[in-house]
């Protein structure tokens, strides 16, 4: 304790007695908070740049997610549900319109939709394959009831397949994958040159920051700042968004759809929030060098 | 030690906030021309404004049709102000035809959860006793199915909480479904078109349509 007020008392003194040292001193501290704020931008940019990498375009994050909310049992649900709806007009029983719903070849289909989509590929369903399978299994029940089929009926039996495949389709291709792939094409380049710049003048400026201090200890105190720093800015906004959940008010329909879109919404801010975690355990075992090097140069 | 405690308080409190500060101000800057899409989002997808598009589930609330009326001692005129209009997929009138056998539900709207419970009237056209058109459909297979025995004279009645009305049945016709010449809702007159899918009988999903035109007979008029 003497031995540190000494230490500084010694510095106080010498500022005082050679101003030069002071304006050097003070511009030294300038020039490091300076490149310690950079250095906070540049993890915060880092953070960012990344989610849309191990996020919103990544497969397997999607994929993890439509698992986690049963997105393919409800889809194949909802769409039980639509061609039910047909039963009436039809004039099929509810049970053969549920029935033409084949929940394996759905779930390939769905989840071989997002893989392509999210590599750029595309992948188109075979809907007149569709149309003809289904067409088969409406005319087999009606066979099966004995019922005499017109030219005109087996016409309408045609137009209520296209339209079941009509809808299937339309219901695989759900929405926001294919703007995200043409988003994946287009960025994907630019993101990696963007993560190349921020770690090369994340190198740059830490560098220039040891290099001004002839203490480093000192370097490392505005080094655990700018971890800190960069923990709060990433962390702050998705801490709160995860406590208040405004997202949960969101009106998406139908259901299935909003529960994966909520879980894509949490996933992205839990990724957030464990980059802020990791920016403050950076931090903190920052702290042991920079005890040890305090020490070291107290010793000197 | 105290100096320490400051000292560092300072690199790793006040600074890391500073630094955060200025980079959410920063954010806030750039991001402010967005703000106007992200308060477009939010009113698109916000409950408060999509309340008004949710459907009420169908028949849960209905203007229950006054099937007591005895239309020789109905009111000839009934005032505006008095009637109970339905809201949208509102069970609010009944639908029959003695002749045939017909006596359906009529709603407020065409929707297929609509459809599943009986008829279902366009929002395009009017209510009953306005002297314009009404636009009702319904599906061949269930409620609509004694359509078949249907002739020109026939008299549907329309029950509502306000009035039982009369339509004589004046023609029928058999076209495809996207002929929109079949209907004319600008027309000045009361007329009762009702359509279903035709054949009547048939599998799967009809391209054909048949409509019934029923011109107003009976009935209070609507008077302000």
């Amino acid at each position: 304790m003497v031995h540190m007020n000494t230490h500084n008392n010694k510095n106080t003194k010498a500022s005082a007695r050679y101003p030069a040292m002071a304006v050097k001193a003070a511009a030294k501290n300038i020039a490091s908070i300076l490149l310690a704020f950079l250095l906070t931008v540049l993890l915060v940019l880092t953070a960012l740049l990344l989610t849309p990498k191990f996020a919103l375009f990544r497969e397997q994050f999607f994929l993890e997610r439509m698992e986690k909310v049963g997105f393919s049992d409800a889809l194949a649900t909802n769409i039980e549900q639509e061609y039910a709806s047909l039963a009436i007009p039809s004039g099929f029983p509810e049970e053969v319109m549920k029935q033409a719903v084949d929940r394996n070849a759905l779930n390939y289909d769905l989840y071989t939709y997002v893989s392509y989509s999210l590599h750029g590929e595309e992948f188109v369903i075979d809907k007149a394959a569709l149309q003809t399978k289904l067409n088969e299994q409406f005319l087999s029940y009606a066979k099966s009831q004995n019922a005499a089929l017109t030219e005109e009926d087996t016409s309408n039996i045609s137009y209520l397949s296209g339209m079941c495949a009509d809808y299937y389709a339309k219901k695989i291709y759900f929405p926001g994958v294919k703007q995200l792939s043409q988003m994946h094409i287009r960025l994907n380049s630019m993101i990696n040159y963007a993560l190349t710049g921020c770690v090369f003048l994340f190198l740059l400026f830490s560098f220039l920051l040891f290099f001004i201090r002839s203490t480093k200890h000192r370097a490392l105190r505005f080094y655990i700042s700018t971890f800190i720093g960069a923990a709060i800015s990433i962390g702050i906004v998705p801490l709160i968004l995860l406590l208040i959940r405004p997202q949960d008010r969101l009106n998406i329909w139908p259901d299935y759809f909003y529960d994966f879109v909520i879980s894509c919404i949490d996933g992205i801010l839990w990724g957030w929030l464990v980059i802020a975690c990791f920016c403050v355990l950076i931090s903190f075992l920052l702290n042991f060098p920079y005890r040890m090097l305090r020490e070291n140069n107290k010793n000197r | 030690m105290k100096k320490f405690f400051s000292r560092l308080s300072a690199y790793t409190v006040v600074l890391p906030i500073v630094f955060s500060l200025i980079i959410l101000l920063i954010g806030g800057i750039i991001l402010s021309p967005y703000a106007q899409l992200a308060s477009d989002f939010y009113s698109v997808f916000m409950p408060a404004h999509a309340a008004e598009q949710t459907m009420p589930p169908v028949a849960d609330q209905t203007i229950t049709p006054n099937m007591t009326l005895d239309p020789d001692q109905q009111a000839q005129q009934v005032k505006l102000s008095t009637i109970e209009f339905p809201t949208y997929q509102q069970y609010y009138a009944n639908l029959r035809c003695d002749t045939i056998g017909l006596s359906v539900k009529v709603f407020w709207g065409d929707t297929n959860a609509v459809l599943r419970k009986g008829v279902g009237q366009s929002l395009s056209s009017f209510y009953p006793g306005f002297g314009r058109p009404l636009l009702m459909g319904g599906h061949n297979k269930s409620f609509l199915s004694s359509l078949a025995n249907v002739a020109v004279g026939q008299v549907f009645i329309l029950t509502t909480n306000y009035g039982e009305f009369e339509y004589t049945i004046t023609g029928t016709k058999i076209t495809t479904a996207n002929d929109t010449s079949a209907y004319d809702l600008a027309q000045q007159k009361e007329v009762l078109i009702l359509y279903t899918c035709y054949p009547l009988n048939a599998y799967g999903i009809n391209a054909k349509r048949l409509f019934i035109y029923a011109e107003k007979t009976g009935g209070p008029e609507i008077v302000d």
